[in-house]
C-alpha cells in the first residue's frame, strides 16, 4: 500500500493557549514495499506523524493517503479496518501484553477486529515460526517470557491480522545486542518474504543505513530532508546543526578522507571487511 | 568498597540462581562496567549492592559494613542508584523539590538542605533548571537531576542500573559526560551497568557477568579482544574494535587498541606520517 502525505499540518489543542504545531506542511510519499526509516530528536514530531498512519490522529489540514484510505480533517468510519491493514509495534509493546497466555494475547487483534478466530488459530504456528518463537510458549503467560521473546510475542499479535504495513517505533529499544540484531533480521524478513512496507522510528543510525532503504529526517515538526540513507548521511553538517549524529562507520570514513586523504566508499561492508578495506588503502599510500 | 564473598541469589526456589556463588570486589573510587545480556544477573547483583535484595547464601559487605536485614538501610544511604527510567523517579513539583526529597527522610537540617541541593545541581549542571517542573526536561536532563538527588545523600558508590537505555545518543552522550565530570572533581565509586560496550569502554574496569557469574574482568581494551567469545553471550564489542580486528588481520597494527574513533583516528595518523 502506498502512503502519501499532502501539505499535512498537525496543531495540538488549536485555537487555545496551549496551541502547538506538531507538523507543518508534510508532503512525502512512501512507495509500497519500501523500508522507510524516519529520524530525528526526541519532539521531531516523528510519534505525531506515525499517529496519522493508523488514524489515531487525523490532520488539521491536508490529507493523508494509505492505499484507498483517506484520512482528511473529516471523521472516517472505516478507521477499523484501516487499523486491521496497518500495524503498529509502539515502544516497549511488552508493557501491553495482558492476557493469561501468550495464545490469548495474539488473538485478541483477531478478535477486537471481527475476524475469524479459529481461522487465526489456524494460522498461529506459522506466526510464531516468523517472528522465531518455539509453539509450546502458546499456554504460557506472557510474563514468564524473557523481554525480547514478549517483544516477539507484541509483534505475533501485529501479524496475525495480516496488515500491509507495519510500523515499529524503536522495536530494539532495551534489549541486548543478539536481542536487536534477532529483531532488525525479523523486520528484514517480514519486508522481503511477505513484501510487508516497513515503517520503522529509530535513533539508531546504524540501523537505518544498514536495513531502510529510505530515510526521512524531521525537525521541529517539519521534513527537512529526504532520500537512500547513505545520501542522507552524507551531510553530516546539516545533521549536526539538528541533534543528529551519522552512523559511526561514515563518520570514520569522512574522518579518514579529511584527515588522511584515504579513499574509502561505504557499500554496506561489515565492520571487519571494513577495517580490511582501511588497510589496503594505506597500505596504497594515502594520496594527500 | 564492596565485596562479594561466595553470594548467591535465587528469585524462587524452583528457578536457578541469578546470581551464582559470585566473588568479586570493586575498589574505592574504581569506575565499573557491569556488562551481560538480558537475564545474565547483572540488574540483581545491582540490586544485591545496596540490600534492596539480601543474598540467598553468601556475603557483601559495602565500606566494611556488612549487608543484613540490620544494616542495609545504612548501606543504602552509601549507596545510590540511577534506575532506567527517569519518568519513574520522579516525586518532586520543582527541579529543586525533587532534589530535596531524599534528603527529608535523613533528619537534614534545612540550612544544610539547601547547601546541599544548590552543591547535586551545580554538580550535574542543572542548576539553572531548579525551578522547574521535572517534567518538562528532556530524558538525558531528567537523569541528570535523578543523579543530582543521589549526590545530595552524598553516597560513597552510584549504580547507574541501564540509565542510558531509554535516552537518545545526545541523552547518552550526556550522561557519560556528566559522569566523567564528577569523576574529577568527587571521590566516587561508580558502577555503571549496561549491555553497550562502547558506552563501557569509559570504564577503568569491565565486569562480564553470564548465567550468574562473573565471566570475565579486565580493562576496556583487554576485554575487547575477546570478540567471538564476548558474541557468542550475547554481547558486541564496539563497531570500531570491530573494525580494528579487520585492518589488524589486514597487516595494520598499532600500538594500542583503539577504543573509540579518535584513538583510532590519531594512530592511523602517526602511523601513516611514518609510512
Amino acid at each position: 500500500m502506498e502512503i502519501v502525505f499532502e501539505n499535512v499540518d498537525f496543531i495540538y489543542q488549536p485555537n487555545s493557549p496551549f496551541s502547538h504545531q506538531a507538523l507543518k506542511d508534510i508532503s512525502l510519499t512512501i512507495k509500497d514495499g519500501d523500508y522507510a526509516a524516519f529520524i530525528g530528536h526526541t519532539g521531531s514530531g516523528k510519534s505525531t506523524l506515525l499517529q496519522h498512519l493508523n488514524g489515531i490522529l487525523r490532520p488539521t489540514s491536508g490529507t493523508v493517503r494509505i492505499g484507498d484510505f483517506e484520512l482528511t480533517t473529516k471523521k472516517n468510519n472505516e478507521i477499523k479496518s484501516l487499523r486491521r491493514k496497518v500495524g503498529v509495534v509502539f515502544q516497549y509493546p511488552e508493557h501491553q501484553l495482558f492476557e493469561e497466555t501468550v495464545e490469548k494475547d495474539i488473538l485478541f487483534g483477531p478478535k477486537n477486529f471481527g475476524m475469524d478466530v479459529e481461522e487465526a488459530k489456524h494460522n498461529l504456528p506459522t506466526i510464531l515460526e516468523e517472528v522465531g518463537l518455539p509453539t509450546d510458549v502458546l499456554q504460557r503467560s506472557p510474563f514468564e517470557l524473557s523481554g525480547g521473546q514478549m517483544r516477539r510475542v507484541a509483534i505475533a499479535g501485529v501479524l496475525i491480522t495480516e496488515p500491509n504495513v507495519l510500523i515499529l517505533d524503536e522495536p530494539t529499544a532495551g534489549l541486548d545486542p543478539r536481542g536487536r540484531k534477532q529483531i532488525m533480521s525479523l523486520i528484514d524478513s517480514l519486508h522481503k518474504k511477505k513484501r510487508m512496507t516497513i515503517i520503522l522510528v529509530t535513533h539508531h543510525m546504524e540501523d537505518v543505513l544498514r536495513h531502510a532503504n529510505q530515510a526521512f529526517v524531521l525537525n521541529k515538526g517539519e521534513l527537512v530532508m529526504q532520500g537512500e540513507p547513505v545520501e542522507v548521511f552524507q551531510e553530516e553538517e546539516r545533521l549536526r546543526k539538528i541533534g543528529l549524529g551519522i552512523p559511526e562507520e561514515l563518520q570514520l570514513i569522512n574522518q579518514l578522507k579529511q584527515t588522511l586523504g584515504l579513499p574509502i566508499t561505504y557499500l554496506h561492508q561489515s565492520p571487519s571487511e571494513l577495517g580490511k578495506d582501511i588497510a589496503k588503502a594505506l597500505h596504497a599510500g594515502g594520496n594527500r | 568498597m564492596i565485596v562479594f564473598n561466595k553470594v548467591s541469589y535465587s528469585y524462587d526456589k524452583n528457578s536457578g540462581n541469578a546470581v551464582d556463588e559470585l566473588s568479586m570486589s570493586i575498589e574505592q573510587n574504581e569506575w565499573i562496567a557491569l556488562i551481560g545480556h538480558n537475564g545474565s544477573g547483572k540488574s540483581t547483583l545491582a540490586k544485591l549492592m545496596n540490600g534492596l535484595l539480601l543474598p540467598t547464601s553468601g556475603t557483601i559487605s559495602v565500606d566494611g559494613l556488612s549487608l543484613s536485614e540490620d544494616t542495609y538501610w545504612e548501606i543504602r544511604k552509601k549507596v545510590g542508584m540511577v534506575f532506567q527510567n527517569p519518568e519513574n523517579q520522579f516525586v518532586g513539583t520543582t527541579v529543586m523539590d525533587d532534589v530535596a526529597f531524599g534528603l527529608e527522610n535523613l533528619g537534614v537540617t534545612r540550612e544544610e538542605m539547601v547547601k546541599r541541593v544548590s552543591a547535586a545541581l551545580k554538580e550535574v549542571d542543572m542548576y539553572s533548571f531548579k525551578d522547574q517542573a521535572p517534567n518538562r526536561l528532556s530524558g538525558g536532563q531528567k537523569q541528570r537531576v535523578a543523579i543530582a538527588g543521589i549526590l545530595a545523600i552524598m553516597p560513597e558508590v552510584i549504580i547507574f542500573d541501564e540509565a542510558s537505555t531509554m535516552l537518545d545518543p545526545n541523552g547518552k552522550q550526556e550522561l557519560l559526560e556528566t559522569i566523567k565530570g564528577l569523576r574529577k572533581t568527587k571521590k566516587m565509586t561508580i558502577v555503571y551497568i549496561t549491555h553497550d560496550l562502547s558506552e563501557a569502554a569509559y570504564a577503568d574496569r569491565i565486569i562480564v557477568m553470564n548465567e550468574g557469574r562473573q565471566w570475565m574482568s579486565g580493562k576496556p581494551r583487554e576485554v575487547f579482544q575477546y570478540q567471538n567469545e564476548l558474541s557468542e553471550i550475547g554481547l558486541e564489542i564496539p563497531l570500531i574494535s570491530s573494525i580494528y580486528a579487520g585492518m589488524n588481520e589486514h597487516g595494520v597494527k598499532l600500538e594500542k587498541e583503539p577504543l573509540h574513533m579518535k584513538e583510532l583516528v590519531d594512530q592511523l595518523w602517526k602511523l601513516s606520517s611514518k609510512m
